[in-house]
């Protein structure tokens, strides 16, 4: 039993977690980030989709600690971010973000998890570079400066 | 009919424009040598190239992400010329070019050069420091790892691109935090010593006293609200964090000169004489 808690602990301890959007972060370079991330859904494909929007989530507001992308790319209030540029961020989640999605891998195969609840573990290479540049040309965050 | 509505939208559009168009004010940034005390900046610059290239290439990554920094060694030049600095008070030259550059924030970069028999390396630390109030905004330590080679400027832009671009995200958190809840500047309220009021002063007919008044105004002006009280006496009070916005209601740049502007406005309009002086983010006012 003690050989097991260690273990599930040191397992944990090699992964950096963010509860919120069940991100963890797998690698990265200097051009993307690999996230490994829970989604949910009725489904496979929305439980897809759900998962990677968690993983760009976590990159854009929030950071992956430990990694190139430490900091998030768009600092401040989500809710409020999000509010203010609701017309970008809906056709953003929607499809836009596919784009910057390199590759989804199924780590976890769709199915009900211990609390009965429906989901698909995925690892999500995102292009990062290529995303933070995209933002910086809409106007969500500057390059740099004021 | 037509061709007025016509008219009139395009007066409007272009208006519009006109105020969108208004480009903000961006710091200056200078990038500097980290020297010792009583050392000479010129000659810490001088004599090592391979410090040059580390500044070199800090500055670029600056210039990648599009912001020009001050260009240090012509201000060094600038000013050796103009105050004909003497070797005796060569070791105040950094300070003076700091102060007198006009730059807002100076990037200081310090390398450590290690010699070993498994490789060579260099460390270097970079910290950003905001000019008004001596504060630090970034800071990032960078290590070229080992190597076995003598070329110490390729191990110092290998030092410096490692940790370019995240010292360059915490300086544009700092930034974009001035933006989204403004600019701290610091407001000191004093009297001049022939002043015949003081902060317990009831001033007009609501029975306030001058510093109610005071705090009410910076209440009503701070932007989103945000200041904060260092202390109040008799004679002073000081409000060490008062955030103004970067542009105002007609997105024009928005300075504490302005905002300076308008407290004189409203001390006028209660019938007080005020005197006021700017040094970097500090106003202070002078009751009289």
């Amino acid at each position: 039993m003690k050989r097991l808690l260690f273990l599930t602990i040191f397992t944990a301890s090699l992964f950096d977690t963010f509860a919120q959007y069940n991100a963890s972060m797998i690698g990265f370079t200097n051009e993307t980030i690999t996230l490994r991330c829970t989604g949910y859904g009725k489904n496979a494909s929305k439980a897809s989709n759900d998962a990677e929007i968690s993983a760009i989530k976590s990159l854009l507001f929030h950071g992956i600690p430990n990694s190139k992308y430490r900091i998030a790319f768009i600092q401040g209030n989500q809710a409020i971010i999000e509010q203010d540029n609701k017309p970008f961020f809906e056709n953003f989640y929607k499809s836009e973000y596919k784009n910057f999605i390199e590759e989804s891998v199924i780590a976890t195969p769709f199915d009900k998890n211990e609390n009965k609840q429906k989901c698909i573990t995925l690892d999500i290479e995102i292009k990062a570079s290529n995303l933070k540049s995209y933002l910086e040309k809409q106007g969500l965050i500057r390059k740099f400066g004021l | 009919m037509k061709k007025i509505f016509f008219t009139l939208f395009m007066v409007i559009i272009n208006f519009s424009l006109a105020f969108a168009q208004v480009a903000t004010v961006q710091p200056k940034i200078m990038v500097i040598p980290y020297t010792k005390q009583g050392e000479d900046i010129s000659q810490v610059l001088e004599s090592d190239v391979n410090k040059r290239i580390v500044l070199t290439k800090i500055r670029e990554a600056f210039d990648n992400r599009g912001f020009t920094t001050v260009d240090f060694a012509a201000k060094l030049k600038s000013l050796s010329r103009t105050e004909g600095l003497s070797i005796n008070n060569s070791s105040d030259l950094k300070s003076m070019i700091i102060q007198q550059s006009g730059a807002d924030i100076y990037v200081e970069a310090e390398m450590d050069v290690l010699f070993s028999q498994s490789g060579n390396s260099v460390k270097i630390i970079v910290t950003a420091y905001d000019i008004s109030t001596g504060g630090s905004i970034s800071n990032k330590v960078g290590d070229s790892g080992k190597f076995y080679t003598n070329d110490i400027g390729k191990l110092g832009t290998k030092a410096i691109e490692g940790i370019a671009d995240e010292f360059l995200d915490v300086m544009q958190g700092k930034f974009t935090d001035i933006i989204n809840n403004g600019k701290s500047i610091i407001v000191d309220f004093g009297f001049d010593p022939t002043s015949t009021i003081s902060m317990a002063t009831e001033i007009g007919n609501d029975g306030l006293t001058l510093s109610d008044h005071l705090e009410i105004w910076i209440s009503e002006h701070a932007y989103k609200n945000y200041y904060h009280i260092q202390g109040t006496t008799d004679k002073k009070m000081i409000f060490d964090d008062v955030r103004i916005p970067l542009k105002d209601a007609n997105g024009n740049n928005y300075t504490i000169n302005k905002f300076s502007l308008e407290f004189l406005k409203y001390a006028r309009g209660i019938g007080l004489q005020i005197s006021r002086a700017i040094a970097n983010n500090t106003l202070v006012i002078t009751f009289k």
